[in-house]
């Protein structure tokens, strides 16, 4: 009975969708770059998450929700920076990404 | 139940105060004309109806063809309220209904898409949603900012859009034609809203808004959609829609528009360029929180954080049964959005790039303002879809938490729309001018003047402005409209306010008047047939109030007070003894020999390359009457024929002095410091990423040369000398700072990258053109360089020895660039050109030169190559302005390069150093004994450049021997900055090193602008020397005036004169002439002095064709003719001439305004005449070559001149009213059939 990527993936679910959310944050407010490589590896992986832990589209929304926050936080602090745009833009796909799973719910 | 029965009134209430509201913003008799639809209809819209709607031409500058028709009904209606009540009123009603429909279409959608889930909600709940969405919609940022002010005609799509979501979502899902019939009414009253005028707004909002409401019926109200009855009702709506749309479809194929959507040129230059350059200012985060794009952020702005937050809480909350309409709506949502903003990741702004390639996408250049309303609509769709959800999963208290916060955040966004404020506005870069005027009554007497001048002539209005804007004071001085001009909309008179007005020359009018060329107003006058000048001498529309804005522009050119105008108009060709007054206004009628009537007839037809300009030439072509046609139109060979060669100027890339532009790179690394290896990896990156565009290479490299130098200066103190060479260092040397902290490591990855830079020069450019012009940028880059890095050895705090060892570095490394650079030296007595010949005119032609500046004969002796042909001259002709070459050359059809040469005249012949120092002249070398020390501006040897003018580029050549010694030389010119008092600006315009022993060459070209009125050189020592002496010989300054290199044809002017027929002609209304001819014996040229268009049509009176079609139309123009008859428009022939001209030859009767008089149908089915012959003229205007065969040798007979387009609204507009009234009557049998129905 071998430890398998699978079964780490499985014990650890709350420590690698922390990780995904902290790799959102920081994307938002410390990379500042306009790289759609990261976002779009990101969402993919996210997607996998979802596919692989059966996440409903309410931990999406949830997630938007928090992205939400970090985009009027950043709005109020500095108007619309680059932070506050790139959140605008992950909250539009996690948007999307909450509805397509949705309508498949 | 009491509160859902209050809810249930408080839509109704609230639609009433927002009616109301509008009718508090503008002060009794006020109102809120101007911006760029005028607004005029709200004022005298039956006028407004007859002058500008009902005929499809334009009414200002030189004219052409527009389509106004959309806008009928909708003014009509208002014509019905003006019966009523006063403009100020009428504007309320018009606001208030948008305001109030706005809000109950909001309303009344949100609570239809809730309704169904009734099971779900209250009825109080549904009520409170859909009031809080409809609210939402009107005073949300975006919707208060989209132009209330001035509002345009489109404007009505705030209210029109949604109210017609709602029927179609009331049709589709109750089935009901009665909400399909309403429909169709409402589209034709407010057809504005789906014309080709509103195409961005209508296509933005209906396709989206079909599919969304297809996917709700369909598969979330599991309805079948009624296809009959959509089907009916798309066919209906085409039909009552046709007034409109079939002229235009079929104007665009008359004109060749409808092949423009498909180019290249369309494309990238009218839609993605425009795209392009607002794109980065539009922020995906403003659409999130519902804010108006490109708007200063407020601490009000920070409450729209709860909108985004309400529609992701009303996802979040799970309920068994939720619909998924709220899904839907959000997707739609998203949708929109990226439409709205755009910059959704770079993938999705490539893609939305590609979108501009998809024919007419176009129309969406202006993308966030164009979106904006169908984005808010469906933001207000998923607030209002939300808002039941999220306060149903909220505690109680929080849900007045949610609702205050909402309407708090949306009452002070709508606070400046609410109070009024922001119609209330100053116009914009004034000095508080009011936008909002009352009306004076004396400027209704101005414009009842226009209305009642005799002649046919157009009207040019002063004080001119930029854009075509009209200006006047309201009563009492108090406001000012700024907007379409009144003559052209409400007098039906063609006028010039704007310059933009005067194409093609607007420009050629500005520089005459900078260039005091009275002649070529005058004649600007007879080919714009400029009858009236009218002059406006209010302080308030000019001067203080308007310092900038609309004035800015033209200002450089024309007086800048109202006193300075009082001087200039004597300038102008008109009779300022005879002026027509009103009040405090006159109009001054155009001299008689200045005038050319808006039709005549010429015999001499003149075919040139460049007909515009052509026409100016007065030495060339002294006969006003002589018709210019452009040359390459023309199928056959002709003998009058004149061909212009076009400059190949490689100095017109320079109008704007950019090789002098200097870089002002930031510096915050120094060389020694360890962060230095990133900003070396950082440049090469960048360098490596401009490669893709030619111009950014060379201007970054530019820009990092100059930081190469601006770190020379700024740390060069500091800096290691080692005294041994050092090659520049690599890319794997930036671990080791110190490896770049060297003068020599420094001057090395200059001269290392000045070198890719040249190569870039040679290896990017397309031709040998353009590698000269880069080459001379350079060259003046480097020039600077060089003059700051010797500059800063001078004042440097190095050892002595230490900076004339790094001065030879210098001036050894500079020597190597510029040997590499190899710059040319232009020879200013050549000039080049390129000939295109059309086939059909090839043949024998003479050359003739002509200068601007000064006489043909200075420039003798003349030579001209063209291809293996060498011609000379040394003749002169046109009182020696005029160099005529003596033999002839033969020109074959096609292009060909040309060549002139001319001798230069340098400015410089009459003046002589003066200041500080003395010169000697020696076998034509100028010795410059220079004595001053200080270095400043005042000293040195200086000499003033005679005949220097603004708007020039000039060439300044001289060979120099500087012994050895350093000296500076600069080039200063004189500005005007107001001519008032004289006050001048003297700027530096470069200033260089000259150190040589031996001669050297230096040349400058300089692009001197408008404003420069005068120049002078300066010579000083550079070096620490208290006197030393220069050598200079060969020194010039020449304007660069290449020659206007004319070919004519031998047998130019050899032709027979013609006879002139007799003409009398009369408008009808502006889409109508009718011409009487008489004694046509031989062909002759009708001129029409209108904007050319090709439906602009000749109609002979009494030949009619026999096709079905045509005879048809005789049928249908006897029908409309005696319609017209019937309703009053009877003709009354007469003879009276009210002007003529050319004595008696061109004569105007009396010209009448009928939009049914039965001529304007009498032609209907008669033969078009000279339709192959018809070619703009001068440029710009209309001209049939007419013979008489064309008209069956007839030597007296009738022409209607006729805009064709205008038959297709006749005959449309009447199909419209009969679906129109189709649709009433149906409506009326639907009512009568629904109470006949409930009492049986």
């Amino acid at each position: 009975m071998g430890i398998t990527v699978r079964t780490i993936l499985h014990q650890y679910k709350q420590v690698v969708l922390t990780i995904f959310v902290l790799i959102v944050l920081s994307d938002i407010v410390f990379f500042k770059t306009e790289s759609d490589v990261m976002l779009f590896v990101t969402l993919a992986s996210y997607v996998g998450c979802i596919l692989y832990y059966k996440l409903s589209s309410a931990a999406t929304f949830r997630l938007s929700l928090l992205v939400l926050g970090v985009m009027s936080v950043a709005f109020i602090a500095t108007g619309t920076s680059v932070i506050t745009e790139r959140a605008a833009v992950w909250l539009f796909f996690l948007i999307l990404t909450g509805i397509v799973q949705q309508i498949k719910e | 139940m009491r509160l859902s029965r209050l809810l249930r009134f408080l839509p109704v209430f609230i639609a009433c105060i927002l009616f109301v509201i509008p009718f508090f913003w503008l002060a009794p008799g006020e109102m809120d004309l101007g911006g760029d639809s005028s607004r005029l209809y709200f004022y005298d819209p039956l006028t407004y109806l007859k002058t500008h709607l009902l005929h499809g031409v334009i009414l200002s500058g030189v004219g052409g063809s527009t389509l106004s028709y959309f806008a009928i009904p909708y003014v009509l209606m208002l014509a019905g309220f003006r019966i009523l009540f006063s403009p100020t009123i009428v504007i309320a009603i018009s606001q208030g209904m948008k305001l109030s429909i706005a809000f109950l279409s909001g309303y009344l959608i949100v609570k239809e898409l809730l309704f169904h889930d009734d099971k779900l909600f209250s009825q109080a709940m549904i009520e409170l949603s859909s009031i809080v969405a409809g609210l939402f919609y009107i005073f949300s940022p975006i919707i208060v900012n989209s132009g209330w002010d001035r509002a345009i005609l489109t404007h009505t799509q705030v209210f029109i859009y949604p109210l017609m979501f709602y029927l179609m979502l009331r049709y589709l899902t109750t089935n009901a034609r009665g909400y399909l019939l309403f429909m169709l009414l409402l589209s034709y009253v407010f057809s504005i809203n789906f014309s080709f005028f509103a195409a961005p707004g209508f296509f933005a909002f209906f396709p989206l808004s079909l599919l969304y409401l297809f996917l709700y019926v369909r598969f979330i109200r599991r309805k079948q959609i009624p296809y009959k009855g959509v089907l009916i009702g798309l066919g209906l709506f085409l039909l009552i829609q046709s007034f409109h749309i079939v002229p235009h479809i079929l104007g665009l194929f008359v004109s060749g528009e409808f092949a423009g959507v498909f180019s290249e040129e369309s494309i990238i230059v009218r839609g993605m360029d425009y795209f392009l350059g607002i794109a980065p200012n539009i922020k995906v985060s403003a659409g999130f929180f519902n804010l108006a794009q490109m708007r200063k952020i407020t601490v009000i702005s920070w409450l729209s954080v709860i909108f985004p937050l309400l529609f992701i809480g009303g996802l979040l909350v799970k309920k068994p049964g939720k619909p998924k309409l709220l899904y839907l709506t959000v997707l739609f949502f998203l949708v929109v959005l990226f439409f709205e903003t755009a910059n959704i990741t770079s993938v999705g702004f490539t893609a939305y790039k590609y979108f501009f390639y998809v024919p007419g996408f176009k129309m969406f250049r202006n993308f966030f303002a164009q979106w904006s309303m169908v984005f808010v609509f469906y933001y207000m769709i998923a607030v209002g879809l939300s808002l039941p959800w999220v306060l149903g999963a909220v505690r109680r208290s929080l849900r007045f938490v949610i609702v205050g916060l909402m309407v708090t955040s949306l009452g002070l966004s709508a606070y400046p729309l609410l109070s009024g404020k922001m119609v209330n506005d100053i116009h914009y870069q004034t000095k508080n001018v009011k936008q909002n005027i009352r009306m004076d009554p004396v400027f209704e007497r101005v414009v009842a003047a226009v209305r009642s001048l005799p002649v046919d002539g157009k009207i040019l209005s002063l004080p001119l402005v930029g854009p075509g804007y009209q200006l006047f004071a309201g009563l009492g001085g108090e406001g000012v409209y700024m907007g379409p001009s009144l003559f052209s909309y409400l007098a039906a008179r063609n006028d010039f306010t704007g310059f933009d007005g005067m194409a093609p020359y607007g420009q050629i009018f500005l520089n005459a008047v900078l260039r005091k060329q009275w002649d070529m107003v005058k004649r600007l006058f007879s080919l714009l047939n400029i009858k009236y000048v009218f002059y406006n001498p209010d302080p308030e529309i000019y001067e203080e109030n308007f310092p900038k804005f609309p004035y800015d522009f033209v200002m450089k050119y024309l007086p800048k007070t109202q006193k300075e105008y009082q001087a200039f108009m004597p300038n102008l060709p008109i009779d300022e003894q005879h002026p027509m007054t009103v009040d405090r206004f006159s109009f001054f009628p155009t001299e008689s020999d200045a005038y050319l009537p808006h039709l005549f007839t010429g015999t001499n037809a003149i075919y040139t390359n460049y007909p515009d300009l052509f026409a100016f030439n007065q030495q060339l072509n002294p006969n006003i009457k002589d018709v210019i046609l452009p040359v390459y139109e023309i199928e056959q060979a002709e003998s009058n024929v004149i061909l212009e060669a076009e400059p190949v100027n490689p100095f017109a890339k320079f109008k704007e002095n950019a090789h002098f532009h200097k870089h002002a790179p930031f510096l915050s690394v120094a060389m020694s410091d360890l962060q230095y290896p990133f900003v070396v990896i950082k440049e090469k990156l960048d360098l490596l990423r401009a490669k893709r565009s030619h111009r950014r290479y060379f201007d970054l490299s530019f820009l990092f040369l100059t930081k190469r130098i601006f770190e020379l200066d700024r740390w060069g103190d500091a800096m290691p000398i080692l005294r041994k060479p050092q090659a520049a260092p690599r890319l794997k040397h930036v671990f080791n700072p110190l490896r770049y902290n060297t003068w020599e490591a420094a001057l090395a990855r200059y001269e290392e990258q000045a070198g890719w830079v040249m190569q870039w020069i040679l290896d990017s450019n397309p031709s040998e053109a353009f590698i000269e012009i880069d080459t001379l940028k350079a060259k003046e880059q480097f020039d600077q360089h060089r003059k700051r890095l010797l500059s800063k050895l001078k004042g440097s705090h190095l050892k002595e020895k230490d900076v004339s060892y790094l001065r030879i570095l210098v001036e050894a490394m500079f020597g190597r660039i510029y040997q590499r650079l190899n710059a040319k030296i232009y020879d200013m007595s050549f000039s080049y050109y390129k000939l295109k010949v059309p086939p059909k005119q090839a043949g024998e032609y003479e050359v003739l030169l002509q200068f601007e500046n000064t006489p043909a004969s200075a420039h003798l002796p003349y030579q001209l190559t063209i291809g293996d042909q060498t011609v000379t001259g040394s003749s002169t002709e046109a009182e020696n302005v005029v160099g005529k070459l003596q033999d002839t050359v033969t020109l074959k059809g096609g292009a060909a390069p040309l060549v002139v040469r001319s001798k230069p005249i340098s400015l410089l012949s009459e003046t002589s150093w003066i200041n500080s120092g003395s010169a000697s002249t020696k076998e034509s070398v100028h010795t410059l004994s220079l004595t001053n020390v200080s270095n400043d501006y005042i000293d040195g040897l200086v000499r003033e450049i005679p005949g220097w003018q603004g708007d020039r580029q000039y060439m300044i050549t001289f060979e120099y021997d500087t012994h050895g010694e350093y000296f500076l030389y600069r080039l200063f010119d004189k500005q005007l900055v107001d001519e008032e008092t004289g006050q001048i600006r003297t700027n530096v315009f470069f200033e260089k090193n000259l150190r040589s022993q031996g001669w050297k060459i230096q040349q400058s070209l300089v692009s001197a602008n408008e404003l420069s009125r005068s120049a002078y050189l300066q010579f000083l020592i550079e070096s620490n020397n208290t006197s030393a002496s220069l050598d200079l010989r060969n020194l010039s300054v020449v304007r660069i005036d290449n020659p206007h290199v004319f070919l004519r044809k031998t047998t130019y002017g050899t032709l027979s004169a013609f006879k002139s027929p007799k003409i009398l002609f009369r408008k009808i209304n502006p889409t109508k002439y009718q011409i009487d001819v008489s004694g046509a014996t031989d062909p002759y040229i009708l001129v029409f002095l209108e904007a050319f268009d090709k439906h602009w049509q000749l109609v002979d009176s009494a030949k009619e064709e026999m096709s079905i079609a045509a005879k048809t139309l005789r049928f249908l123009g006897r029908i409309y003719g005696a319609l017209g008859m019937w309703l009053g428009a009877k003709y009354t022939p007469s003879d009276e001439i009210t002007a003529s001209y050319f004595d008696g030859s061109v004569a105007e009767g009396k010209h009448i305004y009928s939009f049914l008089d039965p001529r304007n149908f009498s032609s209907w089915g008669n033969a078009a005449v000279a339709t192959r012959d018809h070619y703009p003229a001068y440029g710009y205007a209309n001209a049939w070559r007419m013979k008489p065969s064309f008209v069956d040798n007839k030597t007296d007979y009738t022409l209607y001149l006729e805009m064709s387009n205008q038959k297709n609204f006749y005959l449309f507009f009447t199909l419209s009213t009969i679906v129109l009234l189709f649709i009433i009557g149906w409506m009326i049998f639907l009512l009568v059939r629904r109470k006949y129905a409930t009492r049986h």
